[in-house]
């Protein structure tokens, strides 16, 4: 782009005008340099204060990455986890030991574990560092991310793709297990086979009590909540559908997936009773609270909450505590029977609270015997 | 000032890249610490890749924020400020919804870019046009027509969200919120990077046009800069940058906005130093916010690289409307 002759004193005047950092004498031209010094300086102290914080022998690191039991070449394969559906199903397997990177949410591995990442992303260093034979993965609906899978095939590491939905995709993923497992004769002699054993029979079971689906329109229709901050319901086409389904329950919502709910429509939803489980006692609180808080147009139907994150991943422990759901239907109508009476909105706050339970029936740290 | 002045920027570069480089966590026996030592050729290999991707991300955020704050004479102006990243992740939503919807598999990267560009320049040219005043760009209207237009950009992708399954709404959702990519895609980084080299160039050569576009557009004609066209190529070279690195990378805030203040202040108001400078201080930002979050661990994982941008490119924002940067 050509310029026409122009006086460039003028302008390099003009421009030094528009910014104040070189603007006018040169005593201001020195007062910015030595304010640009003490920005330096406290770029630097922040820098500090930061490492202080967060670095290497702070209390918060230290808090945070606790000691790990030394992870020994007796406990090849050595496995890396996404998602804590997988996690949760090599707890019940007995092969939490083998878990050498975790994901955040993984609630049933040691916080020692490094997180090597989630079902979204993933943490490169630290899964080379981890040296893991296999990750299993619960990739997203688009797929496992090419640069992992590249990642893998470079580092020798065997990649396990699993999209978990169903109980048939968590039978798949055992089915995976076993094959990678199998190999290794000292996991036989601890138990695996039994474990599998047991693991396959749960299997046979569950497909042996889900009935038909011309039959589920004559048994109870329940509500099925996982939270109320919004109110997100238990469609159709997932795992705890069919748990419902196994229990011998009609799920009132007759769409797919994850539904979020309007109040209006839970209170207007045909059901026989509503049930609420949650990652949390305090989630479990708040789910009750928002429940009776409703305007039921009608008595309030049999409700029951409860703290069970063991079912909110669709792993072998939901599997084996399905019945939990049977009893929370068993406790909403007892509850309702025993004379709950119908709680107006208004009054909600002060109401009795409905039957909640917390449930924490193992220790996150405990090895399934 | 200003040779040294490079040789500072180049210097903090170079620390923030040693820092990433040397900085990272070991397992042992004693858990995952962090060790400040040269790391073995395979995580060198790693960390090398990581470097390479946050600085041509910061880069091209950099030259995209100097080309934006040029173009509207406006020294707030940014990708994200104005909602131009915003307006890219739409683009972006967009093409992956479409992408569902007709069954075309996984979206090319391409594609994806090429969604980012149309929204970024839709959402440069909705601001700019909301943003004129009597006589020009009013920076207050114009910051706050950005904000405005990136709230509706961002309830449009979570409107999009709810058109897809369950399965897909994460996906929107964990690309929103703006990641480097760790083992980058040769290709992909190499089209950044080749495309901010042609933008820099370009900008570069137009150095002189640059410095006079500053004064009154009367000033600037009758020096014979042809404004229009220096427009057009700055409010490309502005879309085109923010929507590939926000393709590239998710959006990452404040980078734009601080990268070219931070060379403004070490090298002076020419756009011949100004245009590698912006580059150089918005890929320093982006390295050395990646090396801070290795530092950072709270056990669930390392932060997302824009929560330290926005944590530090807030302040600065905040610093540069009390120092009245805004008149």
């Amino acid at each position: 782009m050509a310029l026409t002759p122009d006086p460039r004193e003028n302008l390099r005047e003009v421009l030094r005008d528009l910014d104040p950092a070189t603007a006018g004498a040169s005593g201001r031209q020195r007062k910015s340099r030595v304010g640009y010094l003490q920005q330096m300086i406290a770029f630097g102290v922040v820098v500090g204060l930061l490492w202080l914080l967060f670095g290497q022998g702070s209390p918060l690191v230290m808090r945070t990455t606790p000691k790990a039991e030394p992870v020994s070449e007796s406990a090849r394969p050595w496995v890396a986890v996404s998602s804590p559906a997988i996690s949760d199903t090599l707890w019940h397997l007995g092969l939490v030991a083998h878990i050498v990177g975790r994901s955040p949410y993984c609630g049933k591995v040691p916080k020692a574990v490094p997180v090597v990442g989630d079902l979204r992303d993933f943490d490169a260093e630290r899964l080379a560092l981890a040296k893991p034979d296999v990750f299993f993965v619960q990739p997203p609906l688009a797929g496992v991310d090419p640069a992992l899978r590249t990642f893998c095939e470079q580092s020798g590491i065997r990649l396990i793709e699993h999209r978990i939905d169903s109980f048939a995709d968590t039978r798949a993923l055992v089915g995976d297990i076993a094959e990678v497992f199998a190999t290794q004769p000292r996991v036989g002699a601890d138990g695996l086979a039994g474990r599998l054993g047991e693991a396959d029979a749960l299997f046979e079971q569950f497909a042996d009590a889900t009935p038909l689906s011309e039959r589920r329109s004559a048994m109870p229709k329940v509500l099925l909540l996982v939270s109320a901050e919004p109110f997100l319901a238990v469609g159709r086409d997932n795992y705890l559908d069919e748990l419902l389904a196994a229990e011998g329950f009609e799920n009132a919502l007759d769409r797919d997936g994850w539904i979020e709910i309007a109040p209006e429509a839970i209170v207007t939803l045909p059901c026989d009773a509503v049930l609420a489980i949650a990652e949390s006692a305090r989630g479990a609180q708040r789910c009750n609270e928002a429940i009776r808080a409703l305007p039921w147009p009608a008595a309030l139907p049999p409700v029951a909450v409860e703290e069970a994150p063991q079912l909110l991943a669709p792993s072998l422990i939901a599997l084996a505590e399905r019945s939990r759901i049977r009893k929370l239907f068993e406790r909403a109508v007892l509850t309702k029977r025993e004379g709950s009476p119908m709680v107006p909105a208004e009054a909600s706050a002060t109401a009795p609270a409905v039957e909640t339970t917390g449930s924490s029936p193992s220790d996150s740290s405990e090895q399934v015997p | 000032m200003n040779s040294r002045g490079f040789v500072l920027l180049a210097a903090v570069l170079f620390l923030a890249v040693l820092l990433r480089i040397l900085i990272g966590p070991v397992s042992g026996d004693e858990g995952t610490r962090l060790v400040f030592a040269v790391p073995s050729a395979e995580i060198f290999g790693l960390r090398v890749m990581s470097v390479a991707s946050a600085a041509v991300v910061g880069a091209t955020l950099g030259l995209s924020g100097l080309a934006l704050q040029t173009l509207l004479r406006n020294p707030l102006a940014s990708p994200f400020v104005l909602g131009i990243s915003s307006g890219a992740g739409f683009g972006v939503a967009c093409v992956l919804v479409l992408g569902y919807l007709f069954a075309w598999g996984r979206v090319p990267w391409a594609t994806e870019t090429l969604g980012a560009v149309f929204g970024a320049s839709l959402a440069l040219l909705i601001v700019s046009r909301f943003g004129r005043g009597g006589d020009g760009h009013n920076p207050i209207t114009l910051v706050l027509a950005g904000v405005i237009l990136g709230s509706i950009f961002s309830a449009g992708s979570v409107l999009l969200e709810h058109l897809v399954p369950h399965g897909l709404r994460g996906d929107l959702l964990s690309w929103m919120s703006g990641r480097l990519p760790e083992i980058p895609n040769a290709t992909h980084l190499a089209t950044v990077a080749g495309l901010a080299v042609i933008a820099g160039t370009s900008l570069a050569r137009s150095a002189r046009a640059l410095d006079v576009s500053m004064l009154s557009d009367d000033e600037a004609r009758s020096s014979g800069v042809n404004l229009a066209q220096l427009r057009g190529k700055l409010f490309w070279t502005g879309g085109i940058l923010a929507g590939v690195a926000v393709a590239y990378a998710g959006p990452i805030g404040f980078v734009g906005l601080v990268g070219p203040h931070l060379a403004r202040r070490v090298l002076g108001p020419h756009h011949a130093l100004l245009v590698p400078g912006a580059a150089l201080a918005g890929a320093t930002l982006l390295v050395a916010a990646d090396a801070v979050r290795q530092v950072i661990d709270l056990g669930s994982g390392r932060l997302p690289v824009g929560v330290l941008t926005a944590l530090a490119g807030g302040p600065a924002f905040l610093w540069l409307l009390r120092r009245g940067a805004i008149r």
